[in-house]
């Protein structure tokens, strides 16, 4: 008697849900135009999320797709998984970002460790790692008496294992205007080796490659051939060291684009020696750059971002088109700026010699 | 009588001698900051940057624990050559000591500029370090000769 009962029951249940089914298929057509805008907004909201902060993956919402949604079956989510990596600089306020980073260069970086200090800058609870005329060649060679090597707390050692003693995370490097014309086939090739030793000896430090400047089109000390030679050089490893910092997890902080003259030199209000060296003026908008790149870290993750230079901007100096850190090697602009100009000029000219 | 006659002499030659190597000591009570006021307003210099005391090792190589008056400057821009260096060696303080840091200093600046502008260089090479007494002074300008040689005026 029982079974019986339970059997009809079963029926009846059946049929109501095969009825069921039947309206709701009629109904899909009305929701689907529902249902599509409610996917629209999920994915501008994940959209959102993933340009602007870093959101853990198992928390964006799965969307189902409309068949999903009326049959109620659980599948997997079509967009595609999102692996966001921490922003491991979201701890880290503008103060510590410097207290645990160290500068490493030459003679213009220690420049900026004048500047920094004179001028309480910030960058001046970094530790600084510089001696004139350092070079990636040196950074590779063993420390002896005459080597050219930094001091850290008074003895002098290879970069890589003050670093190590240092404890910073954060290393921002700046090499080669000693490099280029003393080893004209090996600059590059040294300055990625002096990265991979200090890579092996830290390996959760990040890299920084602060571009290289250049000289002034006329120093004293050389003619404007080996002045523009120099630069040429100088512009050639800037192109390689932002090509290898996307390809291996550097930061390229570029700093000459805005200390540049209109023909691609350092700007010769920019040199305090008349040759490379830099003035305060510089140092301030070193200064800029290097906070507006460690704020943007902090609080997003990447770098800051940079304008690309538009038809309008063309009539512009670079120097006012291209003002942010991660623009890649400026002089890429600057060449195609001139050239478009030198073509607007052979237009301008045709056009007078037809019209004469 | 032959005695006096043989002990005259060497007790003559004897004070020469000691005379001429007692330490020349400084004879007048020309202060560091007078010193320096000094050069800088009679000799051509840039802008220059006061170097406060906290600072003296970072931007000389030497510390100040040496002495008991500092006045010292160096070019507001930075890789400018010209220095003025002056400082009153404490009492119980080596000069010597002072001077050798002091020196080891000018020698390195004196180096680097060997490499870039010749201009530069040649300040650094007619300068020197230079001690009377417990002043030790240092004084790099285009005419480095001519300054050192007002110091020791000052200080006669």
């Amino acid at each position: 008697m029982k079974i019986t009962r339970l059997t009809a029951l079963f029926l009846s249940a059946l049929i109501l849900l095969l009825s069921l089914h039947g309206c709701e298929k009629s109904q899909v057509a009305d929701d689907n135009s529902d249902i599509s805008a409610e996917a629209e907004i999920i994915e501008e909201i994940q959209t959102e999320n993933t340009e602007t902060e870093y959101t853990e993956a198992s928390e964006i919402a799965p969307v189902q797709s409309n068949e999903e949604q009326v049959h109620g079956i659980p599948e997997i989510p079509e967009i595609p998984e999102v692996i966001e990596e921490p922003n491991i600089f979201a701890l880290e306020t503008h103060e510590t970002f410097f207290e645990n980073a160290a500068f490493v260069g030459d003679s213009v970086m220690y420049g900026l460790e004048i500047y920094s200090r004179r001028k309480k800058t910030i960058q001046s609870n970094a530790t600084f790692l510089t001696i004139s005329s350092f070079a990636a060649r040196h950074a590779l060679s063993d420390v002896t008496p005459n080597s050219y090597h930094p001091l850290y707390n008074g003895e002098k050692m290879k970069v890589e294992d003050a670093l190590l003693l240092d404890g910073a995370n954060k290393v921002f490097l700046f090499l080669g205007l000693n490099d280029v014309r003393v080893t004209p086939n090996e600059y590059f090739n040294n300055y990625v080796k002096f990265i991979d030793r200090i890579k092996e000896t830290t390996p959760d430090i990040s890299i920084f490659i602060i571009s290289t400047t250049y000289p002034i089109e006329s120093p004293h000390s050389m003619d404007r051939p080996t002045a523009a030679s120099y630069r040429d050089q100088l512009k050639d490893l800037n192109e390689k060291l932002y090509n290898y910092s996307l390809e291996n997890g550097a930061y390229y902080i570029d700093v000459i684009t805005p200390l540049m003259s209109e023909n691609g030199f350092l700007d010769n209000k920019y040199t305090s020696d008349s040759y490379v060296h830099l003035t305060n003026s510089a140092y301030e908008i070193w200064t800029q750059i290097l906070d507006e790149y460690a704020l943007s870290l902090i609080n997003t993750g990447f770098p800051p971002t940079y304008e690309e230079a538009t038809d309008d901007d063309i009539t512009q100096s670079t120097t006012e088109v291209l003002t942010t850190e991660n623009a890649p090697p400026s002089d890429i602009e600057t060449e195609f700026i001139s050239v478009e100009s030198i073509q607007q000029e052979e237009i301008t000219n045709e056009t007078e010699e037809i019209q004469e | 009588m032959k005695m006096i006659k043989i002990l005259v002499p060497i007790f003559i030659l004897l004070s020469f001698t000691v005379a001429s190597c007692a330490p020349e000591t400084l004879t007048t009570d020309v202060s560091a900051t007078q010193l320096s006021g000094t050069i800088l307003d009679e000799y051509t210099f840039p802008a220059m940057y006061e170097v406060p005391t906290d600072e003296l090792l970072a931007e000389f190589g030497i510390s100040d624990k040496h002495f008991s008056e500092v006045s010292a400057y160096t070019t507001e821009e930075p890789y400018g050559i010209e220095r003025v260096f002056f400082a009153i060696v404490k009492d119980g303080e080596s000069i010597e000591n002072a001077k050798t840091e002091l020196t080891a200093y000018f020698d390195m600046i004196k180096g680097q500029s060997a490499n870039y502008d010749p201009v530069e260089f040649a300040k650094a090479e007619n300068a020197s370090v230079y001690s009377n007494g417990n002043l030790l002074a240092l004084v790099i300008c285009e005419d480095s000769d001519g300054a050192l040689n007002k110091v020791k005026e000052l200080i006669k």
